[in-house]
């Protein structure tokens, strides 16, 4: 069947509509998903909650023993133990089983939580299957037998975990009160509180055995798999200042502090957003990100989530308010493999909907020097081109439909560049 | 593939990268909405990562990719249709006409045809209307066709036929000022070359 005017493929006539740009997404969105659907991670999750459940429920047979302080911290030796009283630091909870000058060796017979303070921490992790949540302010590591070497940061404290990790800071501050592991020589310090302060903390998790479940809200994607060899690096907001004075250990916690939420509600608007963008409902995306602040969430993005950002912000009909997650891409991290993308994506908005061919045009050839998919590059070209051309800058417009030309001489948008190099 | 199939995700990516823009051009092509296109072309690719061992020949990798995505896409068109018909839906929302997707240079009267094109398309059934849209809209061949949809090229023709029909008793019941040619010869031709292909298949 043909029609009069019709080309005999029809799809000829028809506008591609994004489908490069649009396939790169869907294919980020596929990998999230997939990781969040793995069967190994929802097993190791089953297998770590029932080993905390189990740790938990042990500690509570237990008869409650009073609150010691801590009594002989004995640091920078192979194999000593930090008896810190069992309420905070039983014996058999944490065993610093090496030191050196530039890590710390820790080992966790019950799940273990560390509350970072300030600066970053490299968590070595050499593991069986385990989990690490790395929530607000809080690494826990729940696995018997967990073994991780913090190997840089100045002010990790420990802690095992225990039912008042749900408290109020002052309990828990009190609870792991001089309890300071320092990276760089192993002091355990006595009743020192480091400084602590709401910036921004980054951990990093290498993994070198065994499989690691990363989990918190400021995972990206909430949750991720590590095999061995495999890393994540996550921004932690760093808890609340702890520089008023800690709460006795033998006084119990106000009951505004037990009822306090673990995860702030702004917390729970930025996972929310993550969720919606990646179910592609981009419009109820738009609105938790706005709960919780675009800015704050770009500052805090890895460049994944910078590029779904930019989606969320440019599907729910906020074009403008895309270009800072990606301009912040190319800012922070020009050389990741994403930043072409991001180049290409702004390149795009600025062309199409918010009128700045010139800086466009910018766009397009920065995504062009970074090592854009090759699928992209002839459309990427073509924009180029198609910029120049409407930012008045028509001698280099020519140069590049030129350049398409060369390469791509039956490519779908020859057409329009011949239009261009004819034009004078 | 190899390496794709051996767990390796940056080989996974790669693979989907290669493969999901025509995807999803094609299955845009069919659904003509851009949310529900890119839900299909996610669940396809889900549906493939997830059963990537039992994929036999590497370069059948793109017609499989295919085929799942026209399984999903025929479900989405059944109920879509059924939608309308009991007056769940009062227009296909979301659905952007086969005009509004054409090309910036194409011609006023590609874009009356394109129009009409469309109307009729939604009239057709939704395994007419994905074989008519691979056929004439994509140019798949009667062979990649009858992968995609899992049947034999006989009927492929079939439902290619009954689609030609109802598209032409629609232009003509518009009166639209288009003509409908089928009788250049080249249809013959490909069809001739497609038989051959299935060796005797029905």
């Amino acid at each position: 069947m043909k029609f009069r005017t019709l080309p005999r493929r029809v799809a000829d006539v028809l506008d591609d509509r994004d489908a490069e740009t649009r396939a790169h997404a869907i294919v980020r969105r596929t990998r999230r998903a997939r990781r969040r659907k793995a069967p190994l991670g929802a097993i190791a999750v089953a297998a770590a909650s029932l080993v905390t459940v189990s740790a938990l429920a042990y500690r509570t047979w237990r008869a409650p023993e009073p609150p010691e302080t801590v009594e002989s911290p004995v640091v920078g030796r192979s194999s000593t133990t930090l008896t810190a009283g069992r309420r905070s630091f039983g014996p058999r909870s944490w065993t610093e089983v090496g030191a050196d000058t530039d890590a710390t060796l820790l080992e966790t017979r019950d799940a273990l939580e560390i509350v970072l303070t300030r600066g970053e921490v490299e968590l070595d992790v050499r593991a069986e299957e385990r989990r690490v949540d790395l929530d607000a302010g809080l690494v826990h590591l729940s696995a018997i037998g967990a073994h991780l070497t913090v190997v840089r940061g100045d002010t990790v404290r420990g802690d095992t975990a225990r039912d008042d990790a749900v408290q109020g800071d002052t309990a828990r501050d009190d609870a792991v009160r001089g309890d300071t592991v320092r990276g760089d020589g192993d002091t355990v310090q006595g009743d020192t509180v480091q400084g602590d302060t709401a910036q921004i903390d980054t951990v990093r998790v290498v993994v070198h055995e065994g499989r690691v479940l990363a989990r918190g809200e400021h995972v990206p994607e909430r949750a991720r798999m590590l095999a061995a060899g495999e890393s994540i690096v996550v921004r932690v907001p760093a808890r609340p200042s702890s520089s008023t004075p800690a709460a006795r250990p033998s006084e119990a916690p106000t009951e505004e502090e037990v009822v306090r939420p673990r995860v702030p509600a702004r917390a729970d608007a930025s996972r929310r957003w993550r969720e919606l963008a990646d179910a592609g409902e981009y419009r109820e995306a738009w609105r938790a990100l706005d709960e919780v602040g675009m800015s704050r969430e770009v500052r805090a993005a890895d460049p994944e989530e910078l590029l779904s950002l930019a989606d969320v912000a440019r599907r729910s009909g906020h074009a403008a308010r895309a270009e800072e997650p990606l301009t912040e891409l190319l800012r922070r991290f020009p050389d990741d493999p994403a930043a072409a993308l991001g180049a290409f994506t702004l390149g795009r908005l600025r062309a199409d909907q918010l009128g700045r061919p010139a800086d466009a045009a910018e766009a397009f050839e920065r995504a062009l020097r970074s090592s854009l998919p090759s699928t992209l590059v002839p459309d990427a070209l073509a924009r180029l081109a198609l910029a120049r051309r409407d930012a008045g800058q028509h001698e280099r417009a020519r140069a590049d439909a030129s350049r398409y030309l060369e390469r791509f001489p039956s490519g779908p948008r020859a057409a329009e560049m011949r239009a261009i190099v004819d034009a004078r | 593939m190899a390496r794709a199939r051996g767990g390796d995700r940056e080989a996974e990516t790669e693979l989907l990268l290669r493969h999901t823009p025509r995807l999803a051009r094609v299955v845009d092509r069919m659904l003509g909405d851009r949310d529900e296109t890119d839900d299909v072309v996610q669940d396809t690719l889900e549906t493939a990562l997830g059963k990537l061992g039992s994929l036999r020949g590497p370069e059948a990798f793109g017609g499989w990719l295919l085929s799942i995505a026209v399984r999903h896409v025929h479900r989405r068109l059944r109920r879509r249709r059924l939608a309308l018909a009991f007056g769940f839906l009062t227009s296909a929302e979301g659905v952007e006409p086969l005009e509004e997707q054409c090309a910036p240079f194409a011609t006023a009267e590609q874009r009356a045809e394109l129009a009409l094109l469309d109307r009729a398309l939604a009239r057709l059934a939704p395994a007419e209307r994905i074989a008519w849209t691979l056929r004439w809209i994509e140019g798949l061949e009667l062979s990649e066709i009858a992968t995609a949809l899992d049947c034999s090229i006989t009927t492929v023709k079939r439902r290619l036929q009954a689609a030609d029909a109802e598209v032409r008793v629609h232009a003509a019941r518009e009166e639209a000022p288009v003509t409908l040619d089928d009788a250049d010869g080249s249809d013959a031709a490909d069809d001739a070359r497609d038989t051959s292909r299935e060796g005797g298949a029905s």
